[in-house]
C-alpha cells in the first residue's frame, strides 16, 4: 500500500495546479520570511481561511510551502538588516550580518540558500524512508493514547517555551476550555452560547490562529520602527557562497541532524534547532573558528538546521496531531480545517496526501535553491517595505478572512479579542502555543477523553493502567516533563552526594 | 492604614487577564449545574474550568505562596533554555562583543543611509505624537481595528475598508499616495471575496442592508 501511496502522493505533487500552488507559496513564504515582524505563522494564518475553496493537498501544499519558503526568507532579513524576519533565523544573524558588513552579503545569502536548501531536500527524503515506521508506530494508538498525547503535547510545550509551567498548563487548559463553546461533540447540547445562535457552532480555531498570530502579531510590530533601518550592501559573489557550504560538509550534516531531530520532538521548533545546531558548531569548531565575526559555518549550521525541522515538525504534526511551533499549529489547523485528521487516517486511507506532502516539501527545496539564487540581487528591496504599510493590509485579511469562514460575525470579533488577548499572554509568557494547541485540539481531545471514560465505565484508572503498558508510559512520560525540571536538580544533588 | 491608591498602581494588566480567565472559569464551571448539563456535556469543560481556575488563582497569590509551591507556581522552567545555556557560552561572548559593536555600526549605518537618502520615511512621526498625545502605536492600532471592526460590521467592509487603510497609513505619515494605492488595494481584494467567493461584504447590518 506504502508504494502505490508513494506514487499516487508524486503525481498528485508535481501535477497542474497541485505544484504551482506550491511556487505561489515557496514565493509567498519567502517575502513573508523576509519581513521581519511577519514570518511563517502569521503569513499561513492570514493564508488560512483563503483556502477553503481549495481541495484539502493543494491548500496543504500551499501553507507547507509558505512554512518552507519563510524558513529560508527569515535568513534575508537576518543577513541584510541584523533583524531576523522569522525567530528560527535569530542565530543566522549572529555571522551572517558581521558577513555582510565586510562586503560579503551575497556569499552569506548563497549560504543561507545552499545549506537550507540542500538539507531540507535531504531531511525530505528522510520522511519518506521512515513513514512506514511511522504508520506502524500510529496505528498502535487508540483513544486512551490520544488524548494522553494531546497532554503530552501541552505539557512539552509548557517546559519549552518561555514562562513557569503552570502558566503554560493555564494556557493550554483555556484553550481546552474554549474550544467545548457551542454544541457539544457527543451529545446535542449547546454549551455556552448563552442564547446567541452564532456562538452553537462554537469559536472556529482557524479565527482563533488568526487572532493569536497574525493580529497580535500586528500589535508587536505596531510599536517597532521601520525595518530597514540597518540594511547593507548587496555584493560579493553567489557561486563562492555556494562553494563554501560544500567545504564544511560535516558542520552541514551535522546541521541536519540536529534539525531533524529537534524538530520531530513536539513543541520545540525551529527557534530551538538552529540556536541548538549555532551553539554546537561554535563549541566544536571553537578553535579556528572566528564565530561572531563572519564565519561561514555559523551561517551554515542555523540554516543547514531550519528547513530538516519543517520535515522534523510533520512527524509528529501528522502522526499525532501535536504541532512542534506556531507554524505548525496552523498547519494542524489547515488540516483540521479540510476535513482531515492527523494520525491513522493521515497514514491509512489517505496516506497518498501524506506523501504528496513529503514530496512537495522535497520539490519545494529545489525551488528554494532556484528561486534563492536568483533574488539574492534584489533580496534588499523585500525587506524595505515599511511597517505601517503591512499592518492595516494584515488587518484587513484577517478580518476579511475569519468572517468568510463560516460568514460568522463572531469569528471576525474573536480575531480582535483574542489578538489582544495573545498580545497580552505573549507579553506575560502565557504559552500561545499552547492555547492554541488547546483550542485546535480541544473536540478531539474530549472525544477520546469521553471515549476513553466509556472504555472504563468512567473511571480514570485507565490513564494509568498498568496493563497498557502505552497508555502507562505516555502518563508517566507526562509527570516526569511537568515535575522533572523541579525535581531533577534534587535528584542529581542525591546522585552527588551517593557518590 | 492601607494605602488603596498605590494598591491600584501595583495592578497590572497581567492581574486583570488573570482575574478575567478566573471569571470564566466559574462561568464554565458553574453553567453546566444551573443549565442541567447531560454529564457526557458538562465533565470535559468543568474539568478544564478547574484547571484553569486553580492554576490562574495560584499564580493571582503565588507572592504569599510557601517556598516550593511558589517555585513551581512562578518560577520560568524551559528545558531548551538550560540546555541551550550549557552550550551557548561561546555564544554570548559573541552576543557581548557584538553589542559593543553596535554603536559604531549604527552611526556607519546611519551615515550611509543618509547618503544614499534612503532615510525618508525613518523620521516620521505619528499624529498622536505631533499633537502631544503620549499614547503608544498599540493603542492607536487596537483603536483603528476596533472602529473598523465595527463599522465594517454595520455599514459593510467594502466602503469602510478603504477608509480605514487610508486614515490608518495616513496618521502614521506613510505618504499619501502609498496610502492611497493601499487602499485601492486593500478594496480590491475586498471586491474579490464578494465576487469570487459571495460574501456579502458589501452589506451593513445597519446601514447599506441591500448591498450592491
Amino acid at each position: 500500500m506504502a508504494v502505490g501511496s508513494l506514487v499516487e502522493g508524486i503525481l498528485i505533487a508535481v501535477s497542474w495546479p497541485v505544484i504551482g500552488w506550491m511556487a505561489a507559496g515557496l514565493l509567498a513564504g519567502i517575502v513573508m520570511g523576509a519581513l521581519p515582524g511577519i514570518g511563517s505563522p502569521v503569513g499561513m494564518a492570514i493564508v488560512l481561511p483563503l483556502t477553503v475553496p481549495l481541495d484539502p493537498t493543494p491548500a496543504l501544499i500551499l501553507l507547507i510551502s509558505i512554512y518552507s519558503g519563510a524558513m529560508f526568507g527569515g535568513s534575508i532579513a537576518a543577513i541584510l538588516l541584523n533583524a531576523p524576519g522569522t525567530e528560527s533565523a535569530a542565530a543566522t544573524t549572529l555571522d551572517g550580518y558581521p558577513m555582510a558588513k565586510k562586503g560579503l552579503a551575497k556569499n552569506a545569502l548563497a549560504i543561507a540558500t545552499t545549506a537550507s536548501a540542500l538539507n531540507g531536500f535531504v531531511a525530505a527524503i528522510l520522511l519518506v524512508l521512515i513513514s512506514p515506521i511511522l504508520i506502524e508506530v500510529v496505528l498502535l494508538f487508540g483513544s486512551v493514547e490520544y488524548f494522553l498525547l494531546a497532554i503530552l503535547g501541552i505539557s512539552l510545550i509548557t517546559i519549552v517555551a518561555d514562562g513557569s509551567i503552570v502558566k503554560g498548563i493555564v494556557a493550554g487548559a483555556f484553550g481546552f476550555m474554549i474550544s467545548t463553546i457551542g454544541v457539544a461533540i457527543m451529545s446535542p447540547t449547546p454549551r455556552y452560547a448563552f442564547g446567541q445562535l452564532a456562538l452553537y457552532d462554537g469559536i472556529n480555531f482557524v479565527a482563533a490562529l488568526i487572532g493569536m498570530f497574525a493580529f497580535a502579531e500586528m500589535m508587536k510590530l505596531a510599536v517597532q520602527d521601520q525595518i530597514a533601518e540597518d540594511a547593507v550592501g548587496i555584493t560579493g559573489s553567489i557561486t563562492d557562497g555556494i562553494k563554501t557550504v560544500f567545504q564544511y560538509p560535516k558542520t552541514t550534516i551535522k546541521a541536519g541532524i540536529i534539525g531533524m531531530l529537534i524538530g520531530a520532538v513536539p513543541g520545540s521548533g525551529a527557534t530551538t534547532s538552529t540556536f541548538v545546531a549555532y551553539a554546537e558548531e561554535a563549541r566544536s569548531s571553537a578553535a579556528d573558528g572566528i564565530f561572531g565575526e563572519g564565519d561561514p559555518r555559523g551561517i551554515i549550521a542555523p540554516e543547514g538546521a531550519n528547513n530538516p525541522t519543517v520535515s522534523g515538525s510533520l512527524v509528529p504534526t501528522l502522526s499525532f496531531g501535536i504541532p512542534g511551533s506556531g507554524s505548525t499549529a496552523v498547519f494542524l489547523g489547515g488540516i483540521l480545517m479540510h476535513g482531515l485528521q492527523p494520525g491513522p487516517q493521515l497514514f491509512g486511507e489517505q496516506l497518498h496526501i501524506t506523501y504528496a506532502l513529503f514530496v512537495s516539501v522535497f520539490l519545494g527545496n529545489i525551488l528554494i535553491l532556484a528561486v534563492g539564487y536568483s533574488v539574492i540581487p534584489y533580496a534588499s528591496a523585500i525587506t524595505k517595505i515599511d511597517t505601517d504599510i503591512i499592518i492595516p493590509m494584515v488587518i484587513v485579511l484577517s478580518f476579511i478572512g475569519a468572517f468568510s469562514l463560516r460568514r460568522n460575525w463572531f469569528d471576525a470579533f474573536g480575531v480582535l479579542a483574542l489578538g489582544i488577548i495573545g498580545y497580552y499572554m505573549v507579553k506575560y509568557k502565557y504559552s500561545v502555543i499552547a492555547f492554541v494547541l488547546g483550542i485546535v485540539l480541544g473536540p478531539i481531545a474530549e472525544e477520546n477523553f469521553f471515549r476513553s471514560l466509556q472504555l472504563s465505565g468512567g473511571g480514570y484508572g485507565i490513564f494509568v493502567n498498568p496493563s497498557r503498558p502505552l497508555t502507562l508510559s505516555i502518563s508517566i512520560l507526562i509527570i516526569v516533563v511537568l515535575i522533572g525540571p523541579f525535581v531533577g536538580p534534587y535528584v542529581k544533588n542525591a546522585i552527588n552526594n551517593f557518590r | 492604614m492601607v494605602n488603596y491608591s498605590q494598591r491600584l498602581e501595583g495592578i497590572t494588566a497581567e492581574h486583570v487577564l488573570l482575574v478575567t480567565l478566573i471569571g470564566l472559569s466559574i462561568v464554565f464551571y458553574v453553567d453546566p449545574i444551573l443549565k442541567d448539563y447531560p454529564q457526557n456535556a458538562a465533565i470535559f469543560p468543568q474539568l478544564m474550568a478547574q484547571v484553569v481556575g486553580i492554576g490562574s488563582f495560584l499564580i493571582l497569590i503565588q507572592n504569599y505562596l510557601p517556598g516550593p509551591i511558589q517555585r513551581f507556581v512562578g518560577e520560568d522552567v524551559s528545558m531548551t533554555e538550560s540546555f541551550e545555556e550549557q552550550q551557548t557560552e561561546g555564544v554570548d561572548a559573541i552576543e557581548k562583543s557584538k553589542a559593543e559593536q553596535a554603536d559604531i555600526d549604527e552611526k556607519y549605518v546611519d551615515t550611509e543611509d543618509e547618503e544614499d537618502g534612503t532615510s525618508e520615511d525613518i523620521a516620521k512621526v505619528p499624529l498622536h505624537e505631533k499633537w502631544g498625545i503620549n499614547i503608544n502605536n498599540t493603542v492607536i492600532m487596537i483603536i483603528f481595528s476596533s472602529i473598523y471592526f465595527a463599522l465594517g460590521w454595520a455599514a459593510g467592509f467594502l466602503y469602510v475598508t478603504p477608509l480605514f487603510v487610508f486614515s490608518y497609513t495616513t496618521w502614521f505619515r506613510v505618504k499619501m499616495y502609498k496610502g492611497a494605492f493601499l487602499a485601492a488595494l486593500a478594496t480590491v481584494i475586498v471586491y474579490g471575496f464578494i465576487v469570487f467567493l459571495l460574501m456579502p461584504f458589501d452589506q451593513g447590518a445597519i446601514v447599506f442592508t441591500g448591498g450592491l
